[in-house]
């Protein structure tokens, strides 16, 4: 970089990703184009659950991506929060206090959680988190108190807010997408702040992050719990779609469903996250005919991924853009050498 | 006493097995540091294609079954090649994570291979039982006990009296040493994916025949070994093995005389505990040169 463009960008280089902007334009586009491809049934389901998966998905970027915590818990996360948001709205109450109920419980089970497993290292933590996942399936199975008869409980009120409900697949895309905007809007913050800085310190250089201070464990357990919020929200948010709720909707399935949502999106920007859950909604009904290659393919894509390109899809982008810019001045050095020659 | 006395041999004999699918990976883990998030669907492949070999292709029982174990050696060393290979220079848990959508692509397979139903595999002792007073005893358990305690035996025969052995505990002891040492990674990674897999498919052979199995049986014995690696030290060998024991018979006799409902959740209780006690368990000196 010249000086001249460095004195331009005084800004330090977090403040100049113009992530406001972006998220901006993000709601909007959604807003404008999301009903006008919302068509049908089909397409309108689809466009919901891609906002659903998004929101879960952009909470474990949190955990993941940020954090760099290898953790199976999420689906379990989304379970505990879809659960507890029926549960309340079926004694009944307000849809907005289930939703908030729902974020609160899943944050406290999320804060102990993280805190009794903050010393494990990754392969610990990512087998405890397993581990809760399993326990999570078992006991929303046979609780049938919380749950509903075999841990299955239909009949979820719609969102109701302030009188208005909503009932249609596109009344509920306004609330998603709200919900979605709002998110990512927090996580444009939590990167702006100092965490994201410190976060990466921690993950990365966690020797140099602890040399220089940086509470490793309280970043980390801040993220978890902040990105299990996101899942609980989200599980909430689809129960009180869908109408119902089961532990077949969150298994392990859809843990490593997120994950790669993550990991194929790219795990170094939140657009990652939103990139991969629009992927995962879409390639099943791409590939409806081939319903049984459905998980096939998504193994193969998980290791693919992992080898050939590790950063994702928006890193294949940047690449790919990169080269671009490097073949334009390439061009642009040959146009100026051609001028000199003719010049002589 | 009948009832217990039941309990405690289907305890034994789970335990026996979920001994050998630990010890498996801790193997594969000692040798290349990598946890295998596929072992339980390795377990399970070894278990499809045991009774592909004794079903479909009609081989004598006992033939079919050695036929499967060499299988399952192929297929660890296949694992090694696509997992672990291609991310060797990458962080240990990213090999981890590709483990992973391996088995899903693995479970995929044979669900296109077989089907979702549950199956019931063969014994090699036949449905013989022997009795106990009033209990009836199956000799396939019997058979699990013992095959499990000769696979031990020959375990640590082999780590602690071969070349291959040495080197399994050097490259656990220090990886970078063994490796200016001269140890062939390369090769050490093949070889113990493969044996690895071979037990998993060995454990998978035995325990199917004294239950139903599934495409998803594998990873939930794997959870319960990965439960019994951790209450077991992660390393110690014997550790291990009580531990699998306790665990299995624990959970039989919970779930026949306390709380039948929950007793499957015992393991992952346990698991989640001992990993807030022990969260340093991998990495201890002591733990980690022992094997």
């Amino acid at each position: 970089m010249t000086d001249h463009t460095a004195s331009r960008n005084t800004a330090p280089s977090v403040y100049r990703r113009r992530a406001w902007l972006s998220t901006a334009v993000f709601g909007l586009a959604v807003a404008v184009v999301g009903p006008l491809l919302a068509t049908g049934a089909v397409a309108a389901h689809l466009i919901n659950l891609w906002l659903i998966y998004s929101l879960a998905a952009v909470g474990f970027y949190l955990i993941y991506g940020v954090a760099g915590r290898f953790s199976f818990c999420h689906t379990f996360m989304m379970m505990l929060g879809a659960y507890t948001s029926a549960w309340l709205a079926a004694r009944p109450a307000p849809t907005l206090l289930s939703l908030a109920a729902a974020v609160v419980v899943v944050a406290g089970v999320a804060t102990i959680f993280a805190l009794a497993t903050s010393r494990a290292t990754h392969f610990y933590f990512a087998i405890a988190t397993l581990g809760l996942t399993e326990l999570g399936i078992i006991i929303f199975r046979h609780w049938h108190a919380f749950t509903g008869p075999d841990g299955v409980r239909n009949n979820i009120d719609y969102p109701e807010f302030f009188g208005v409900t909503l009932r249609s697949n596109r009344e509920i895309f306004w609330l998603l997408l709200v919900v979605l905007v709002l998110g990512i809007l927090g996580v444009v913050m939590v990167e702006r702040s100092p965490m994201r800085r410190e976060a990466i310190a921690a993950r990365d250089l966690p020797a140099v992050a602890a040399t220089a201070g940086l509470p490793a464990t309280k970043i980390q357990t801040q993220l978890f719990v902040m990105g299990s919020a996101y899942g609980a929200l989200a599980g909430a948010l689809y129960g009180h779609w869908q109408g119902f709720v089961s532990t077949a909707s969150f298994g392990l399935d859809v843990a490593i469903g997120i994950f790669l949502m993550v990991v194929l999106g790219g795990s170094q920007s939140v657009w990652g996250a939103v990139i991969g859950a629009g992927f995962y909604v879409l390639v099943p009904e791409i590939l409806s005919q081939f319903t049984r290659l459905q998980t096939l393919l998504y193994g193969a894509l998980l290791v693919l991924i992992l080898i050939v390109f590790p950063r994702g899809f928006l890193g294949l982008a940047s690449d790919a853009v990169a080269l671009a810019r490097r073949a334009g001045r390439a061009a642009r050095a040959r146009d100026a050498v051609g001028v000199e020659e003719v010049r002589k | 006493m009948d009832h217990f006395i039941a309990l405690l041999f289907s305890g034994v004999s789970l335990g026996a097995t979920t001994a050998l699918v630990a010890l498996g990976f801790l193997l594969l883990y000692r040798a290349s540091g990598v946890i295998n998030f596929a072992h339980g669907d390795l377990m399970t492949l070894g278990t499809y294609l045991a009774f592909a070999l004794a079903t479909s292709a009609r081989l004598p029982v006992l033939l079919a079954y050695l036929v499967a174990l060499g299988l399952m050696f192929v297929a660890g060393v296949g694992l090694e090649r696509v997992a672990h290979a291609p991310l060797r220079n990458r962080p240990e848990i990213v090999v981890g994570i590709a483990t992973l959508g391996v088995g899903i692509v693995i479970r995929s397979l044979l669900s296109l291979w077989h089907g979702s139903d549950p199956k019931s595999l063969p014994s090699p002792v036949g449905d013989r039982v022997v009795r106990f007073g009033d209990v009836a005893i199956a000799y396939q358990r019997l058979l699990i006990v013992v095959v499990v305690t000769l696979v031990l035996v020959g375990l640590y025969v082999l780590l602690r009296r071969t070349s291959f052995g040495r080197q399994v505990r050097a490259m656990a002891a220090d990886p970078v040493a063994a490796q200016l040492q001269g140890v062939r990674t390369r090769r050490m990674a093949m070889v113990s994916f493969g044996l690895s897999s071979a037990m998993a498919g060995l454990a998978g052979i035995l325990i199917a025949p004294t239950m139903s199995f599934d495409l998803n049986y594998g990873f939930a014995v794997m959870m319960l070994a990965f439960a019994a690696a951790i209450l077991g030290g992660f390393g110690s060998l014997p550790g291990v093995v009580v531990a699998a024991l306790l665990l299995s018979v624990g959970q039989q006799l919970v779930g026949g005389y306390l709380i039948p409902n929950y007793n499957s959740a015992l393991p992952f209780v346990l698991l989640i505990i001992g990993i807030a006690l022990r969260p340093h368990g991998l990495f201890t000196g002591l733990s980690r040169s022992r094997l």
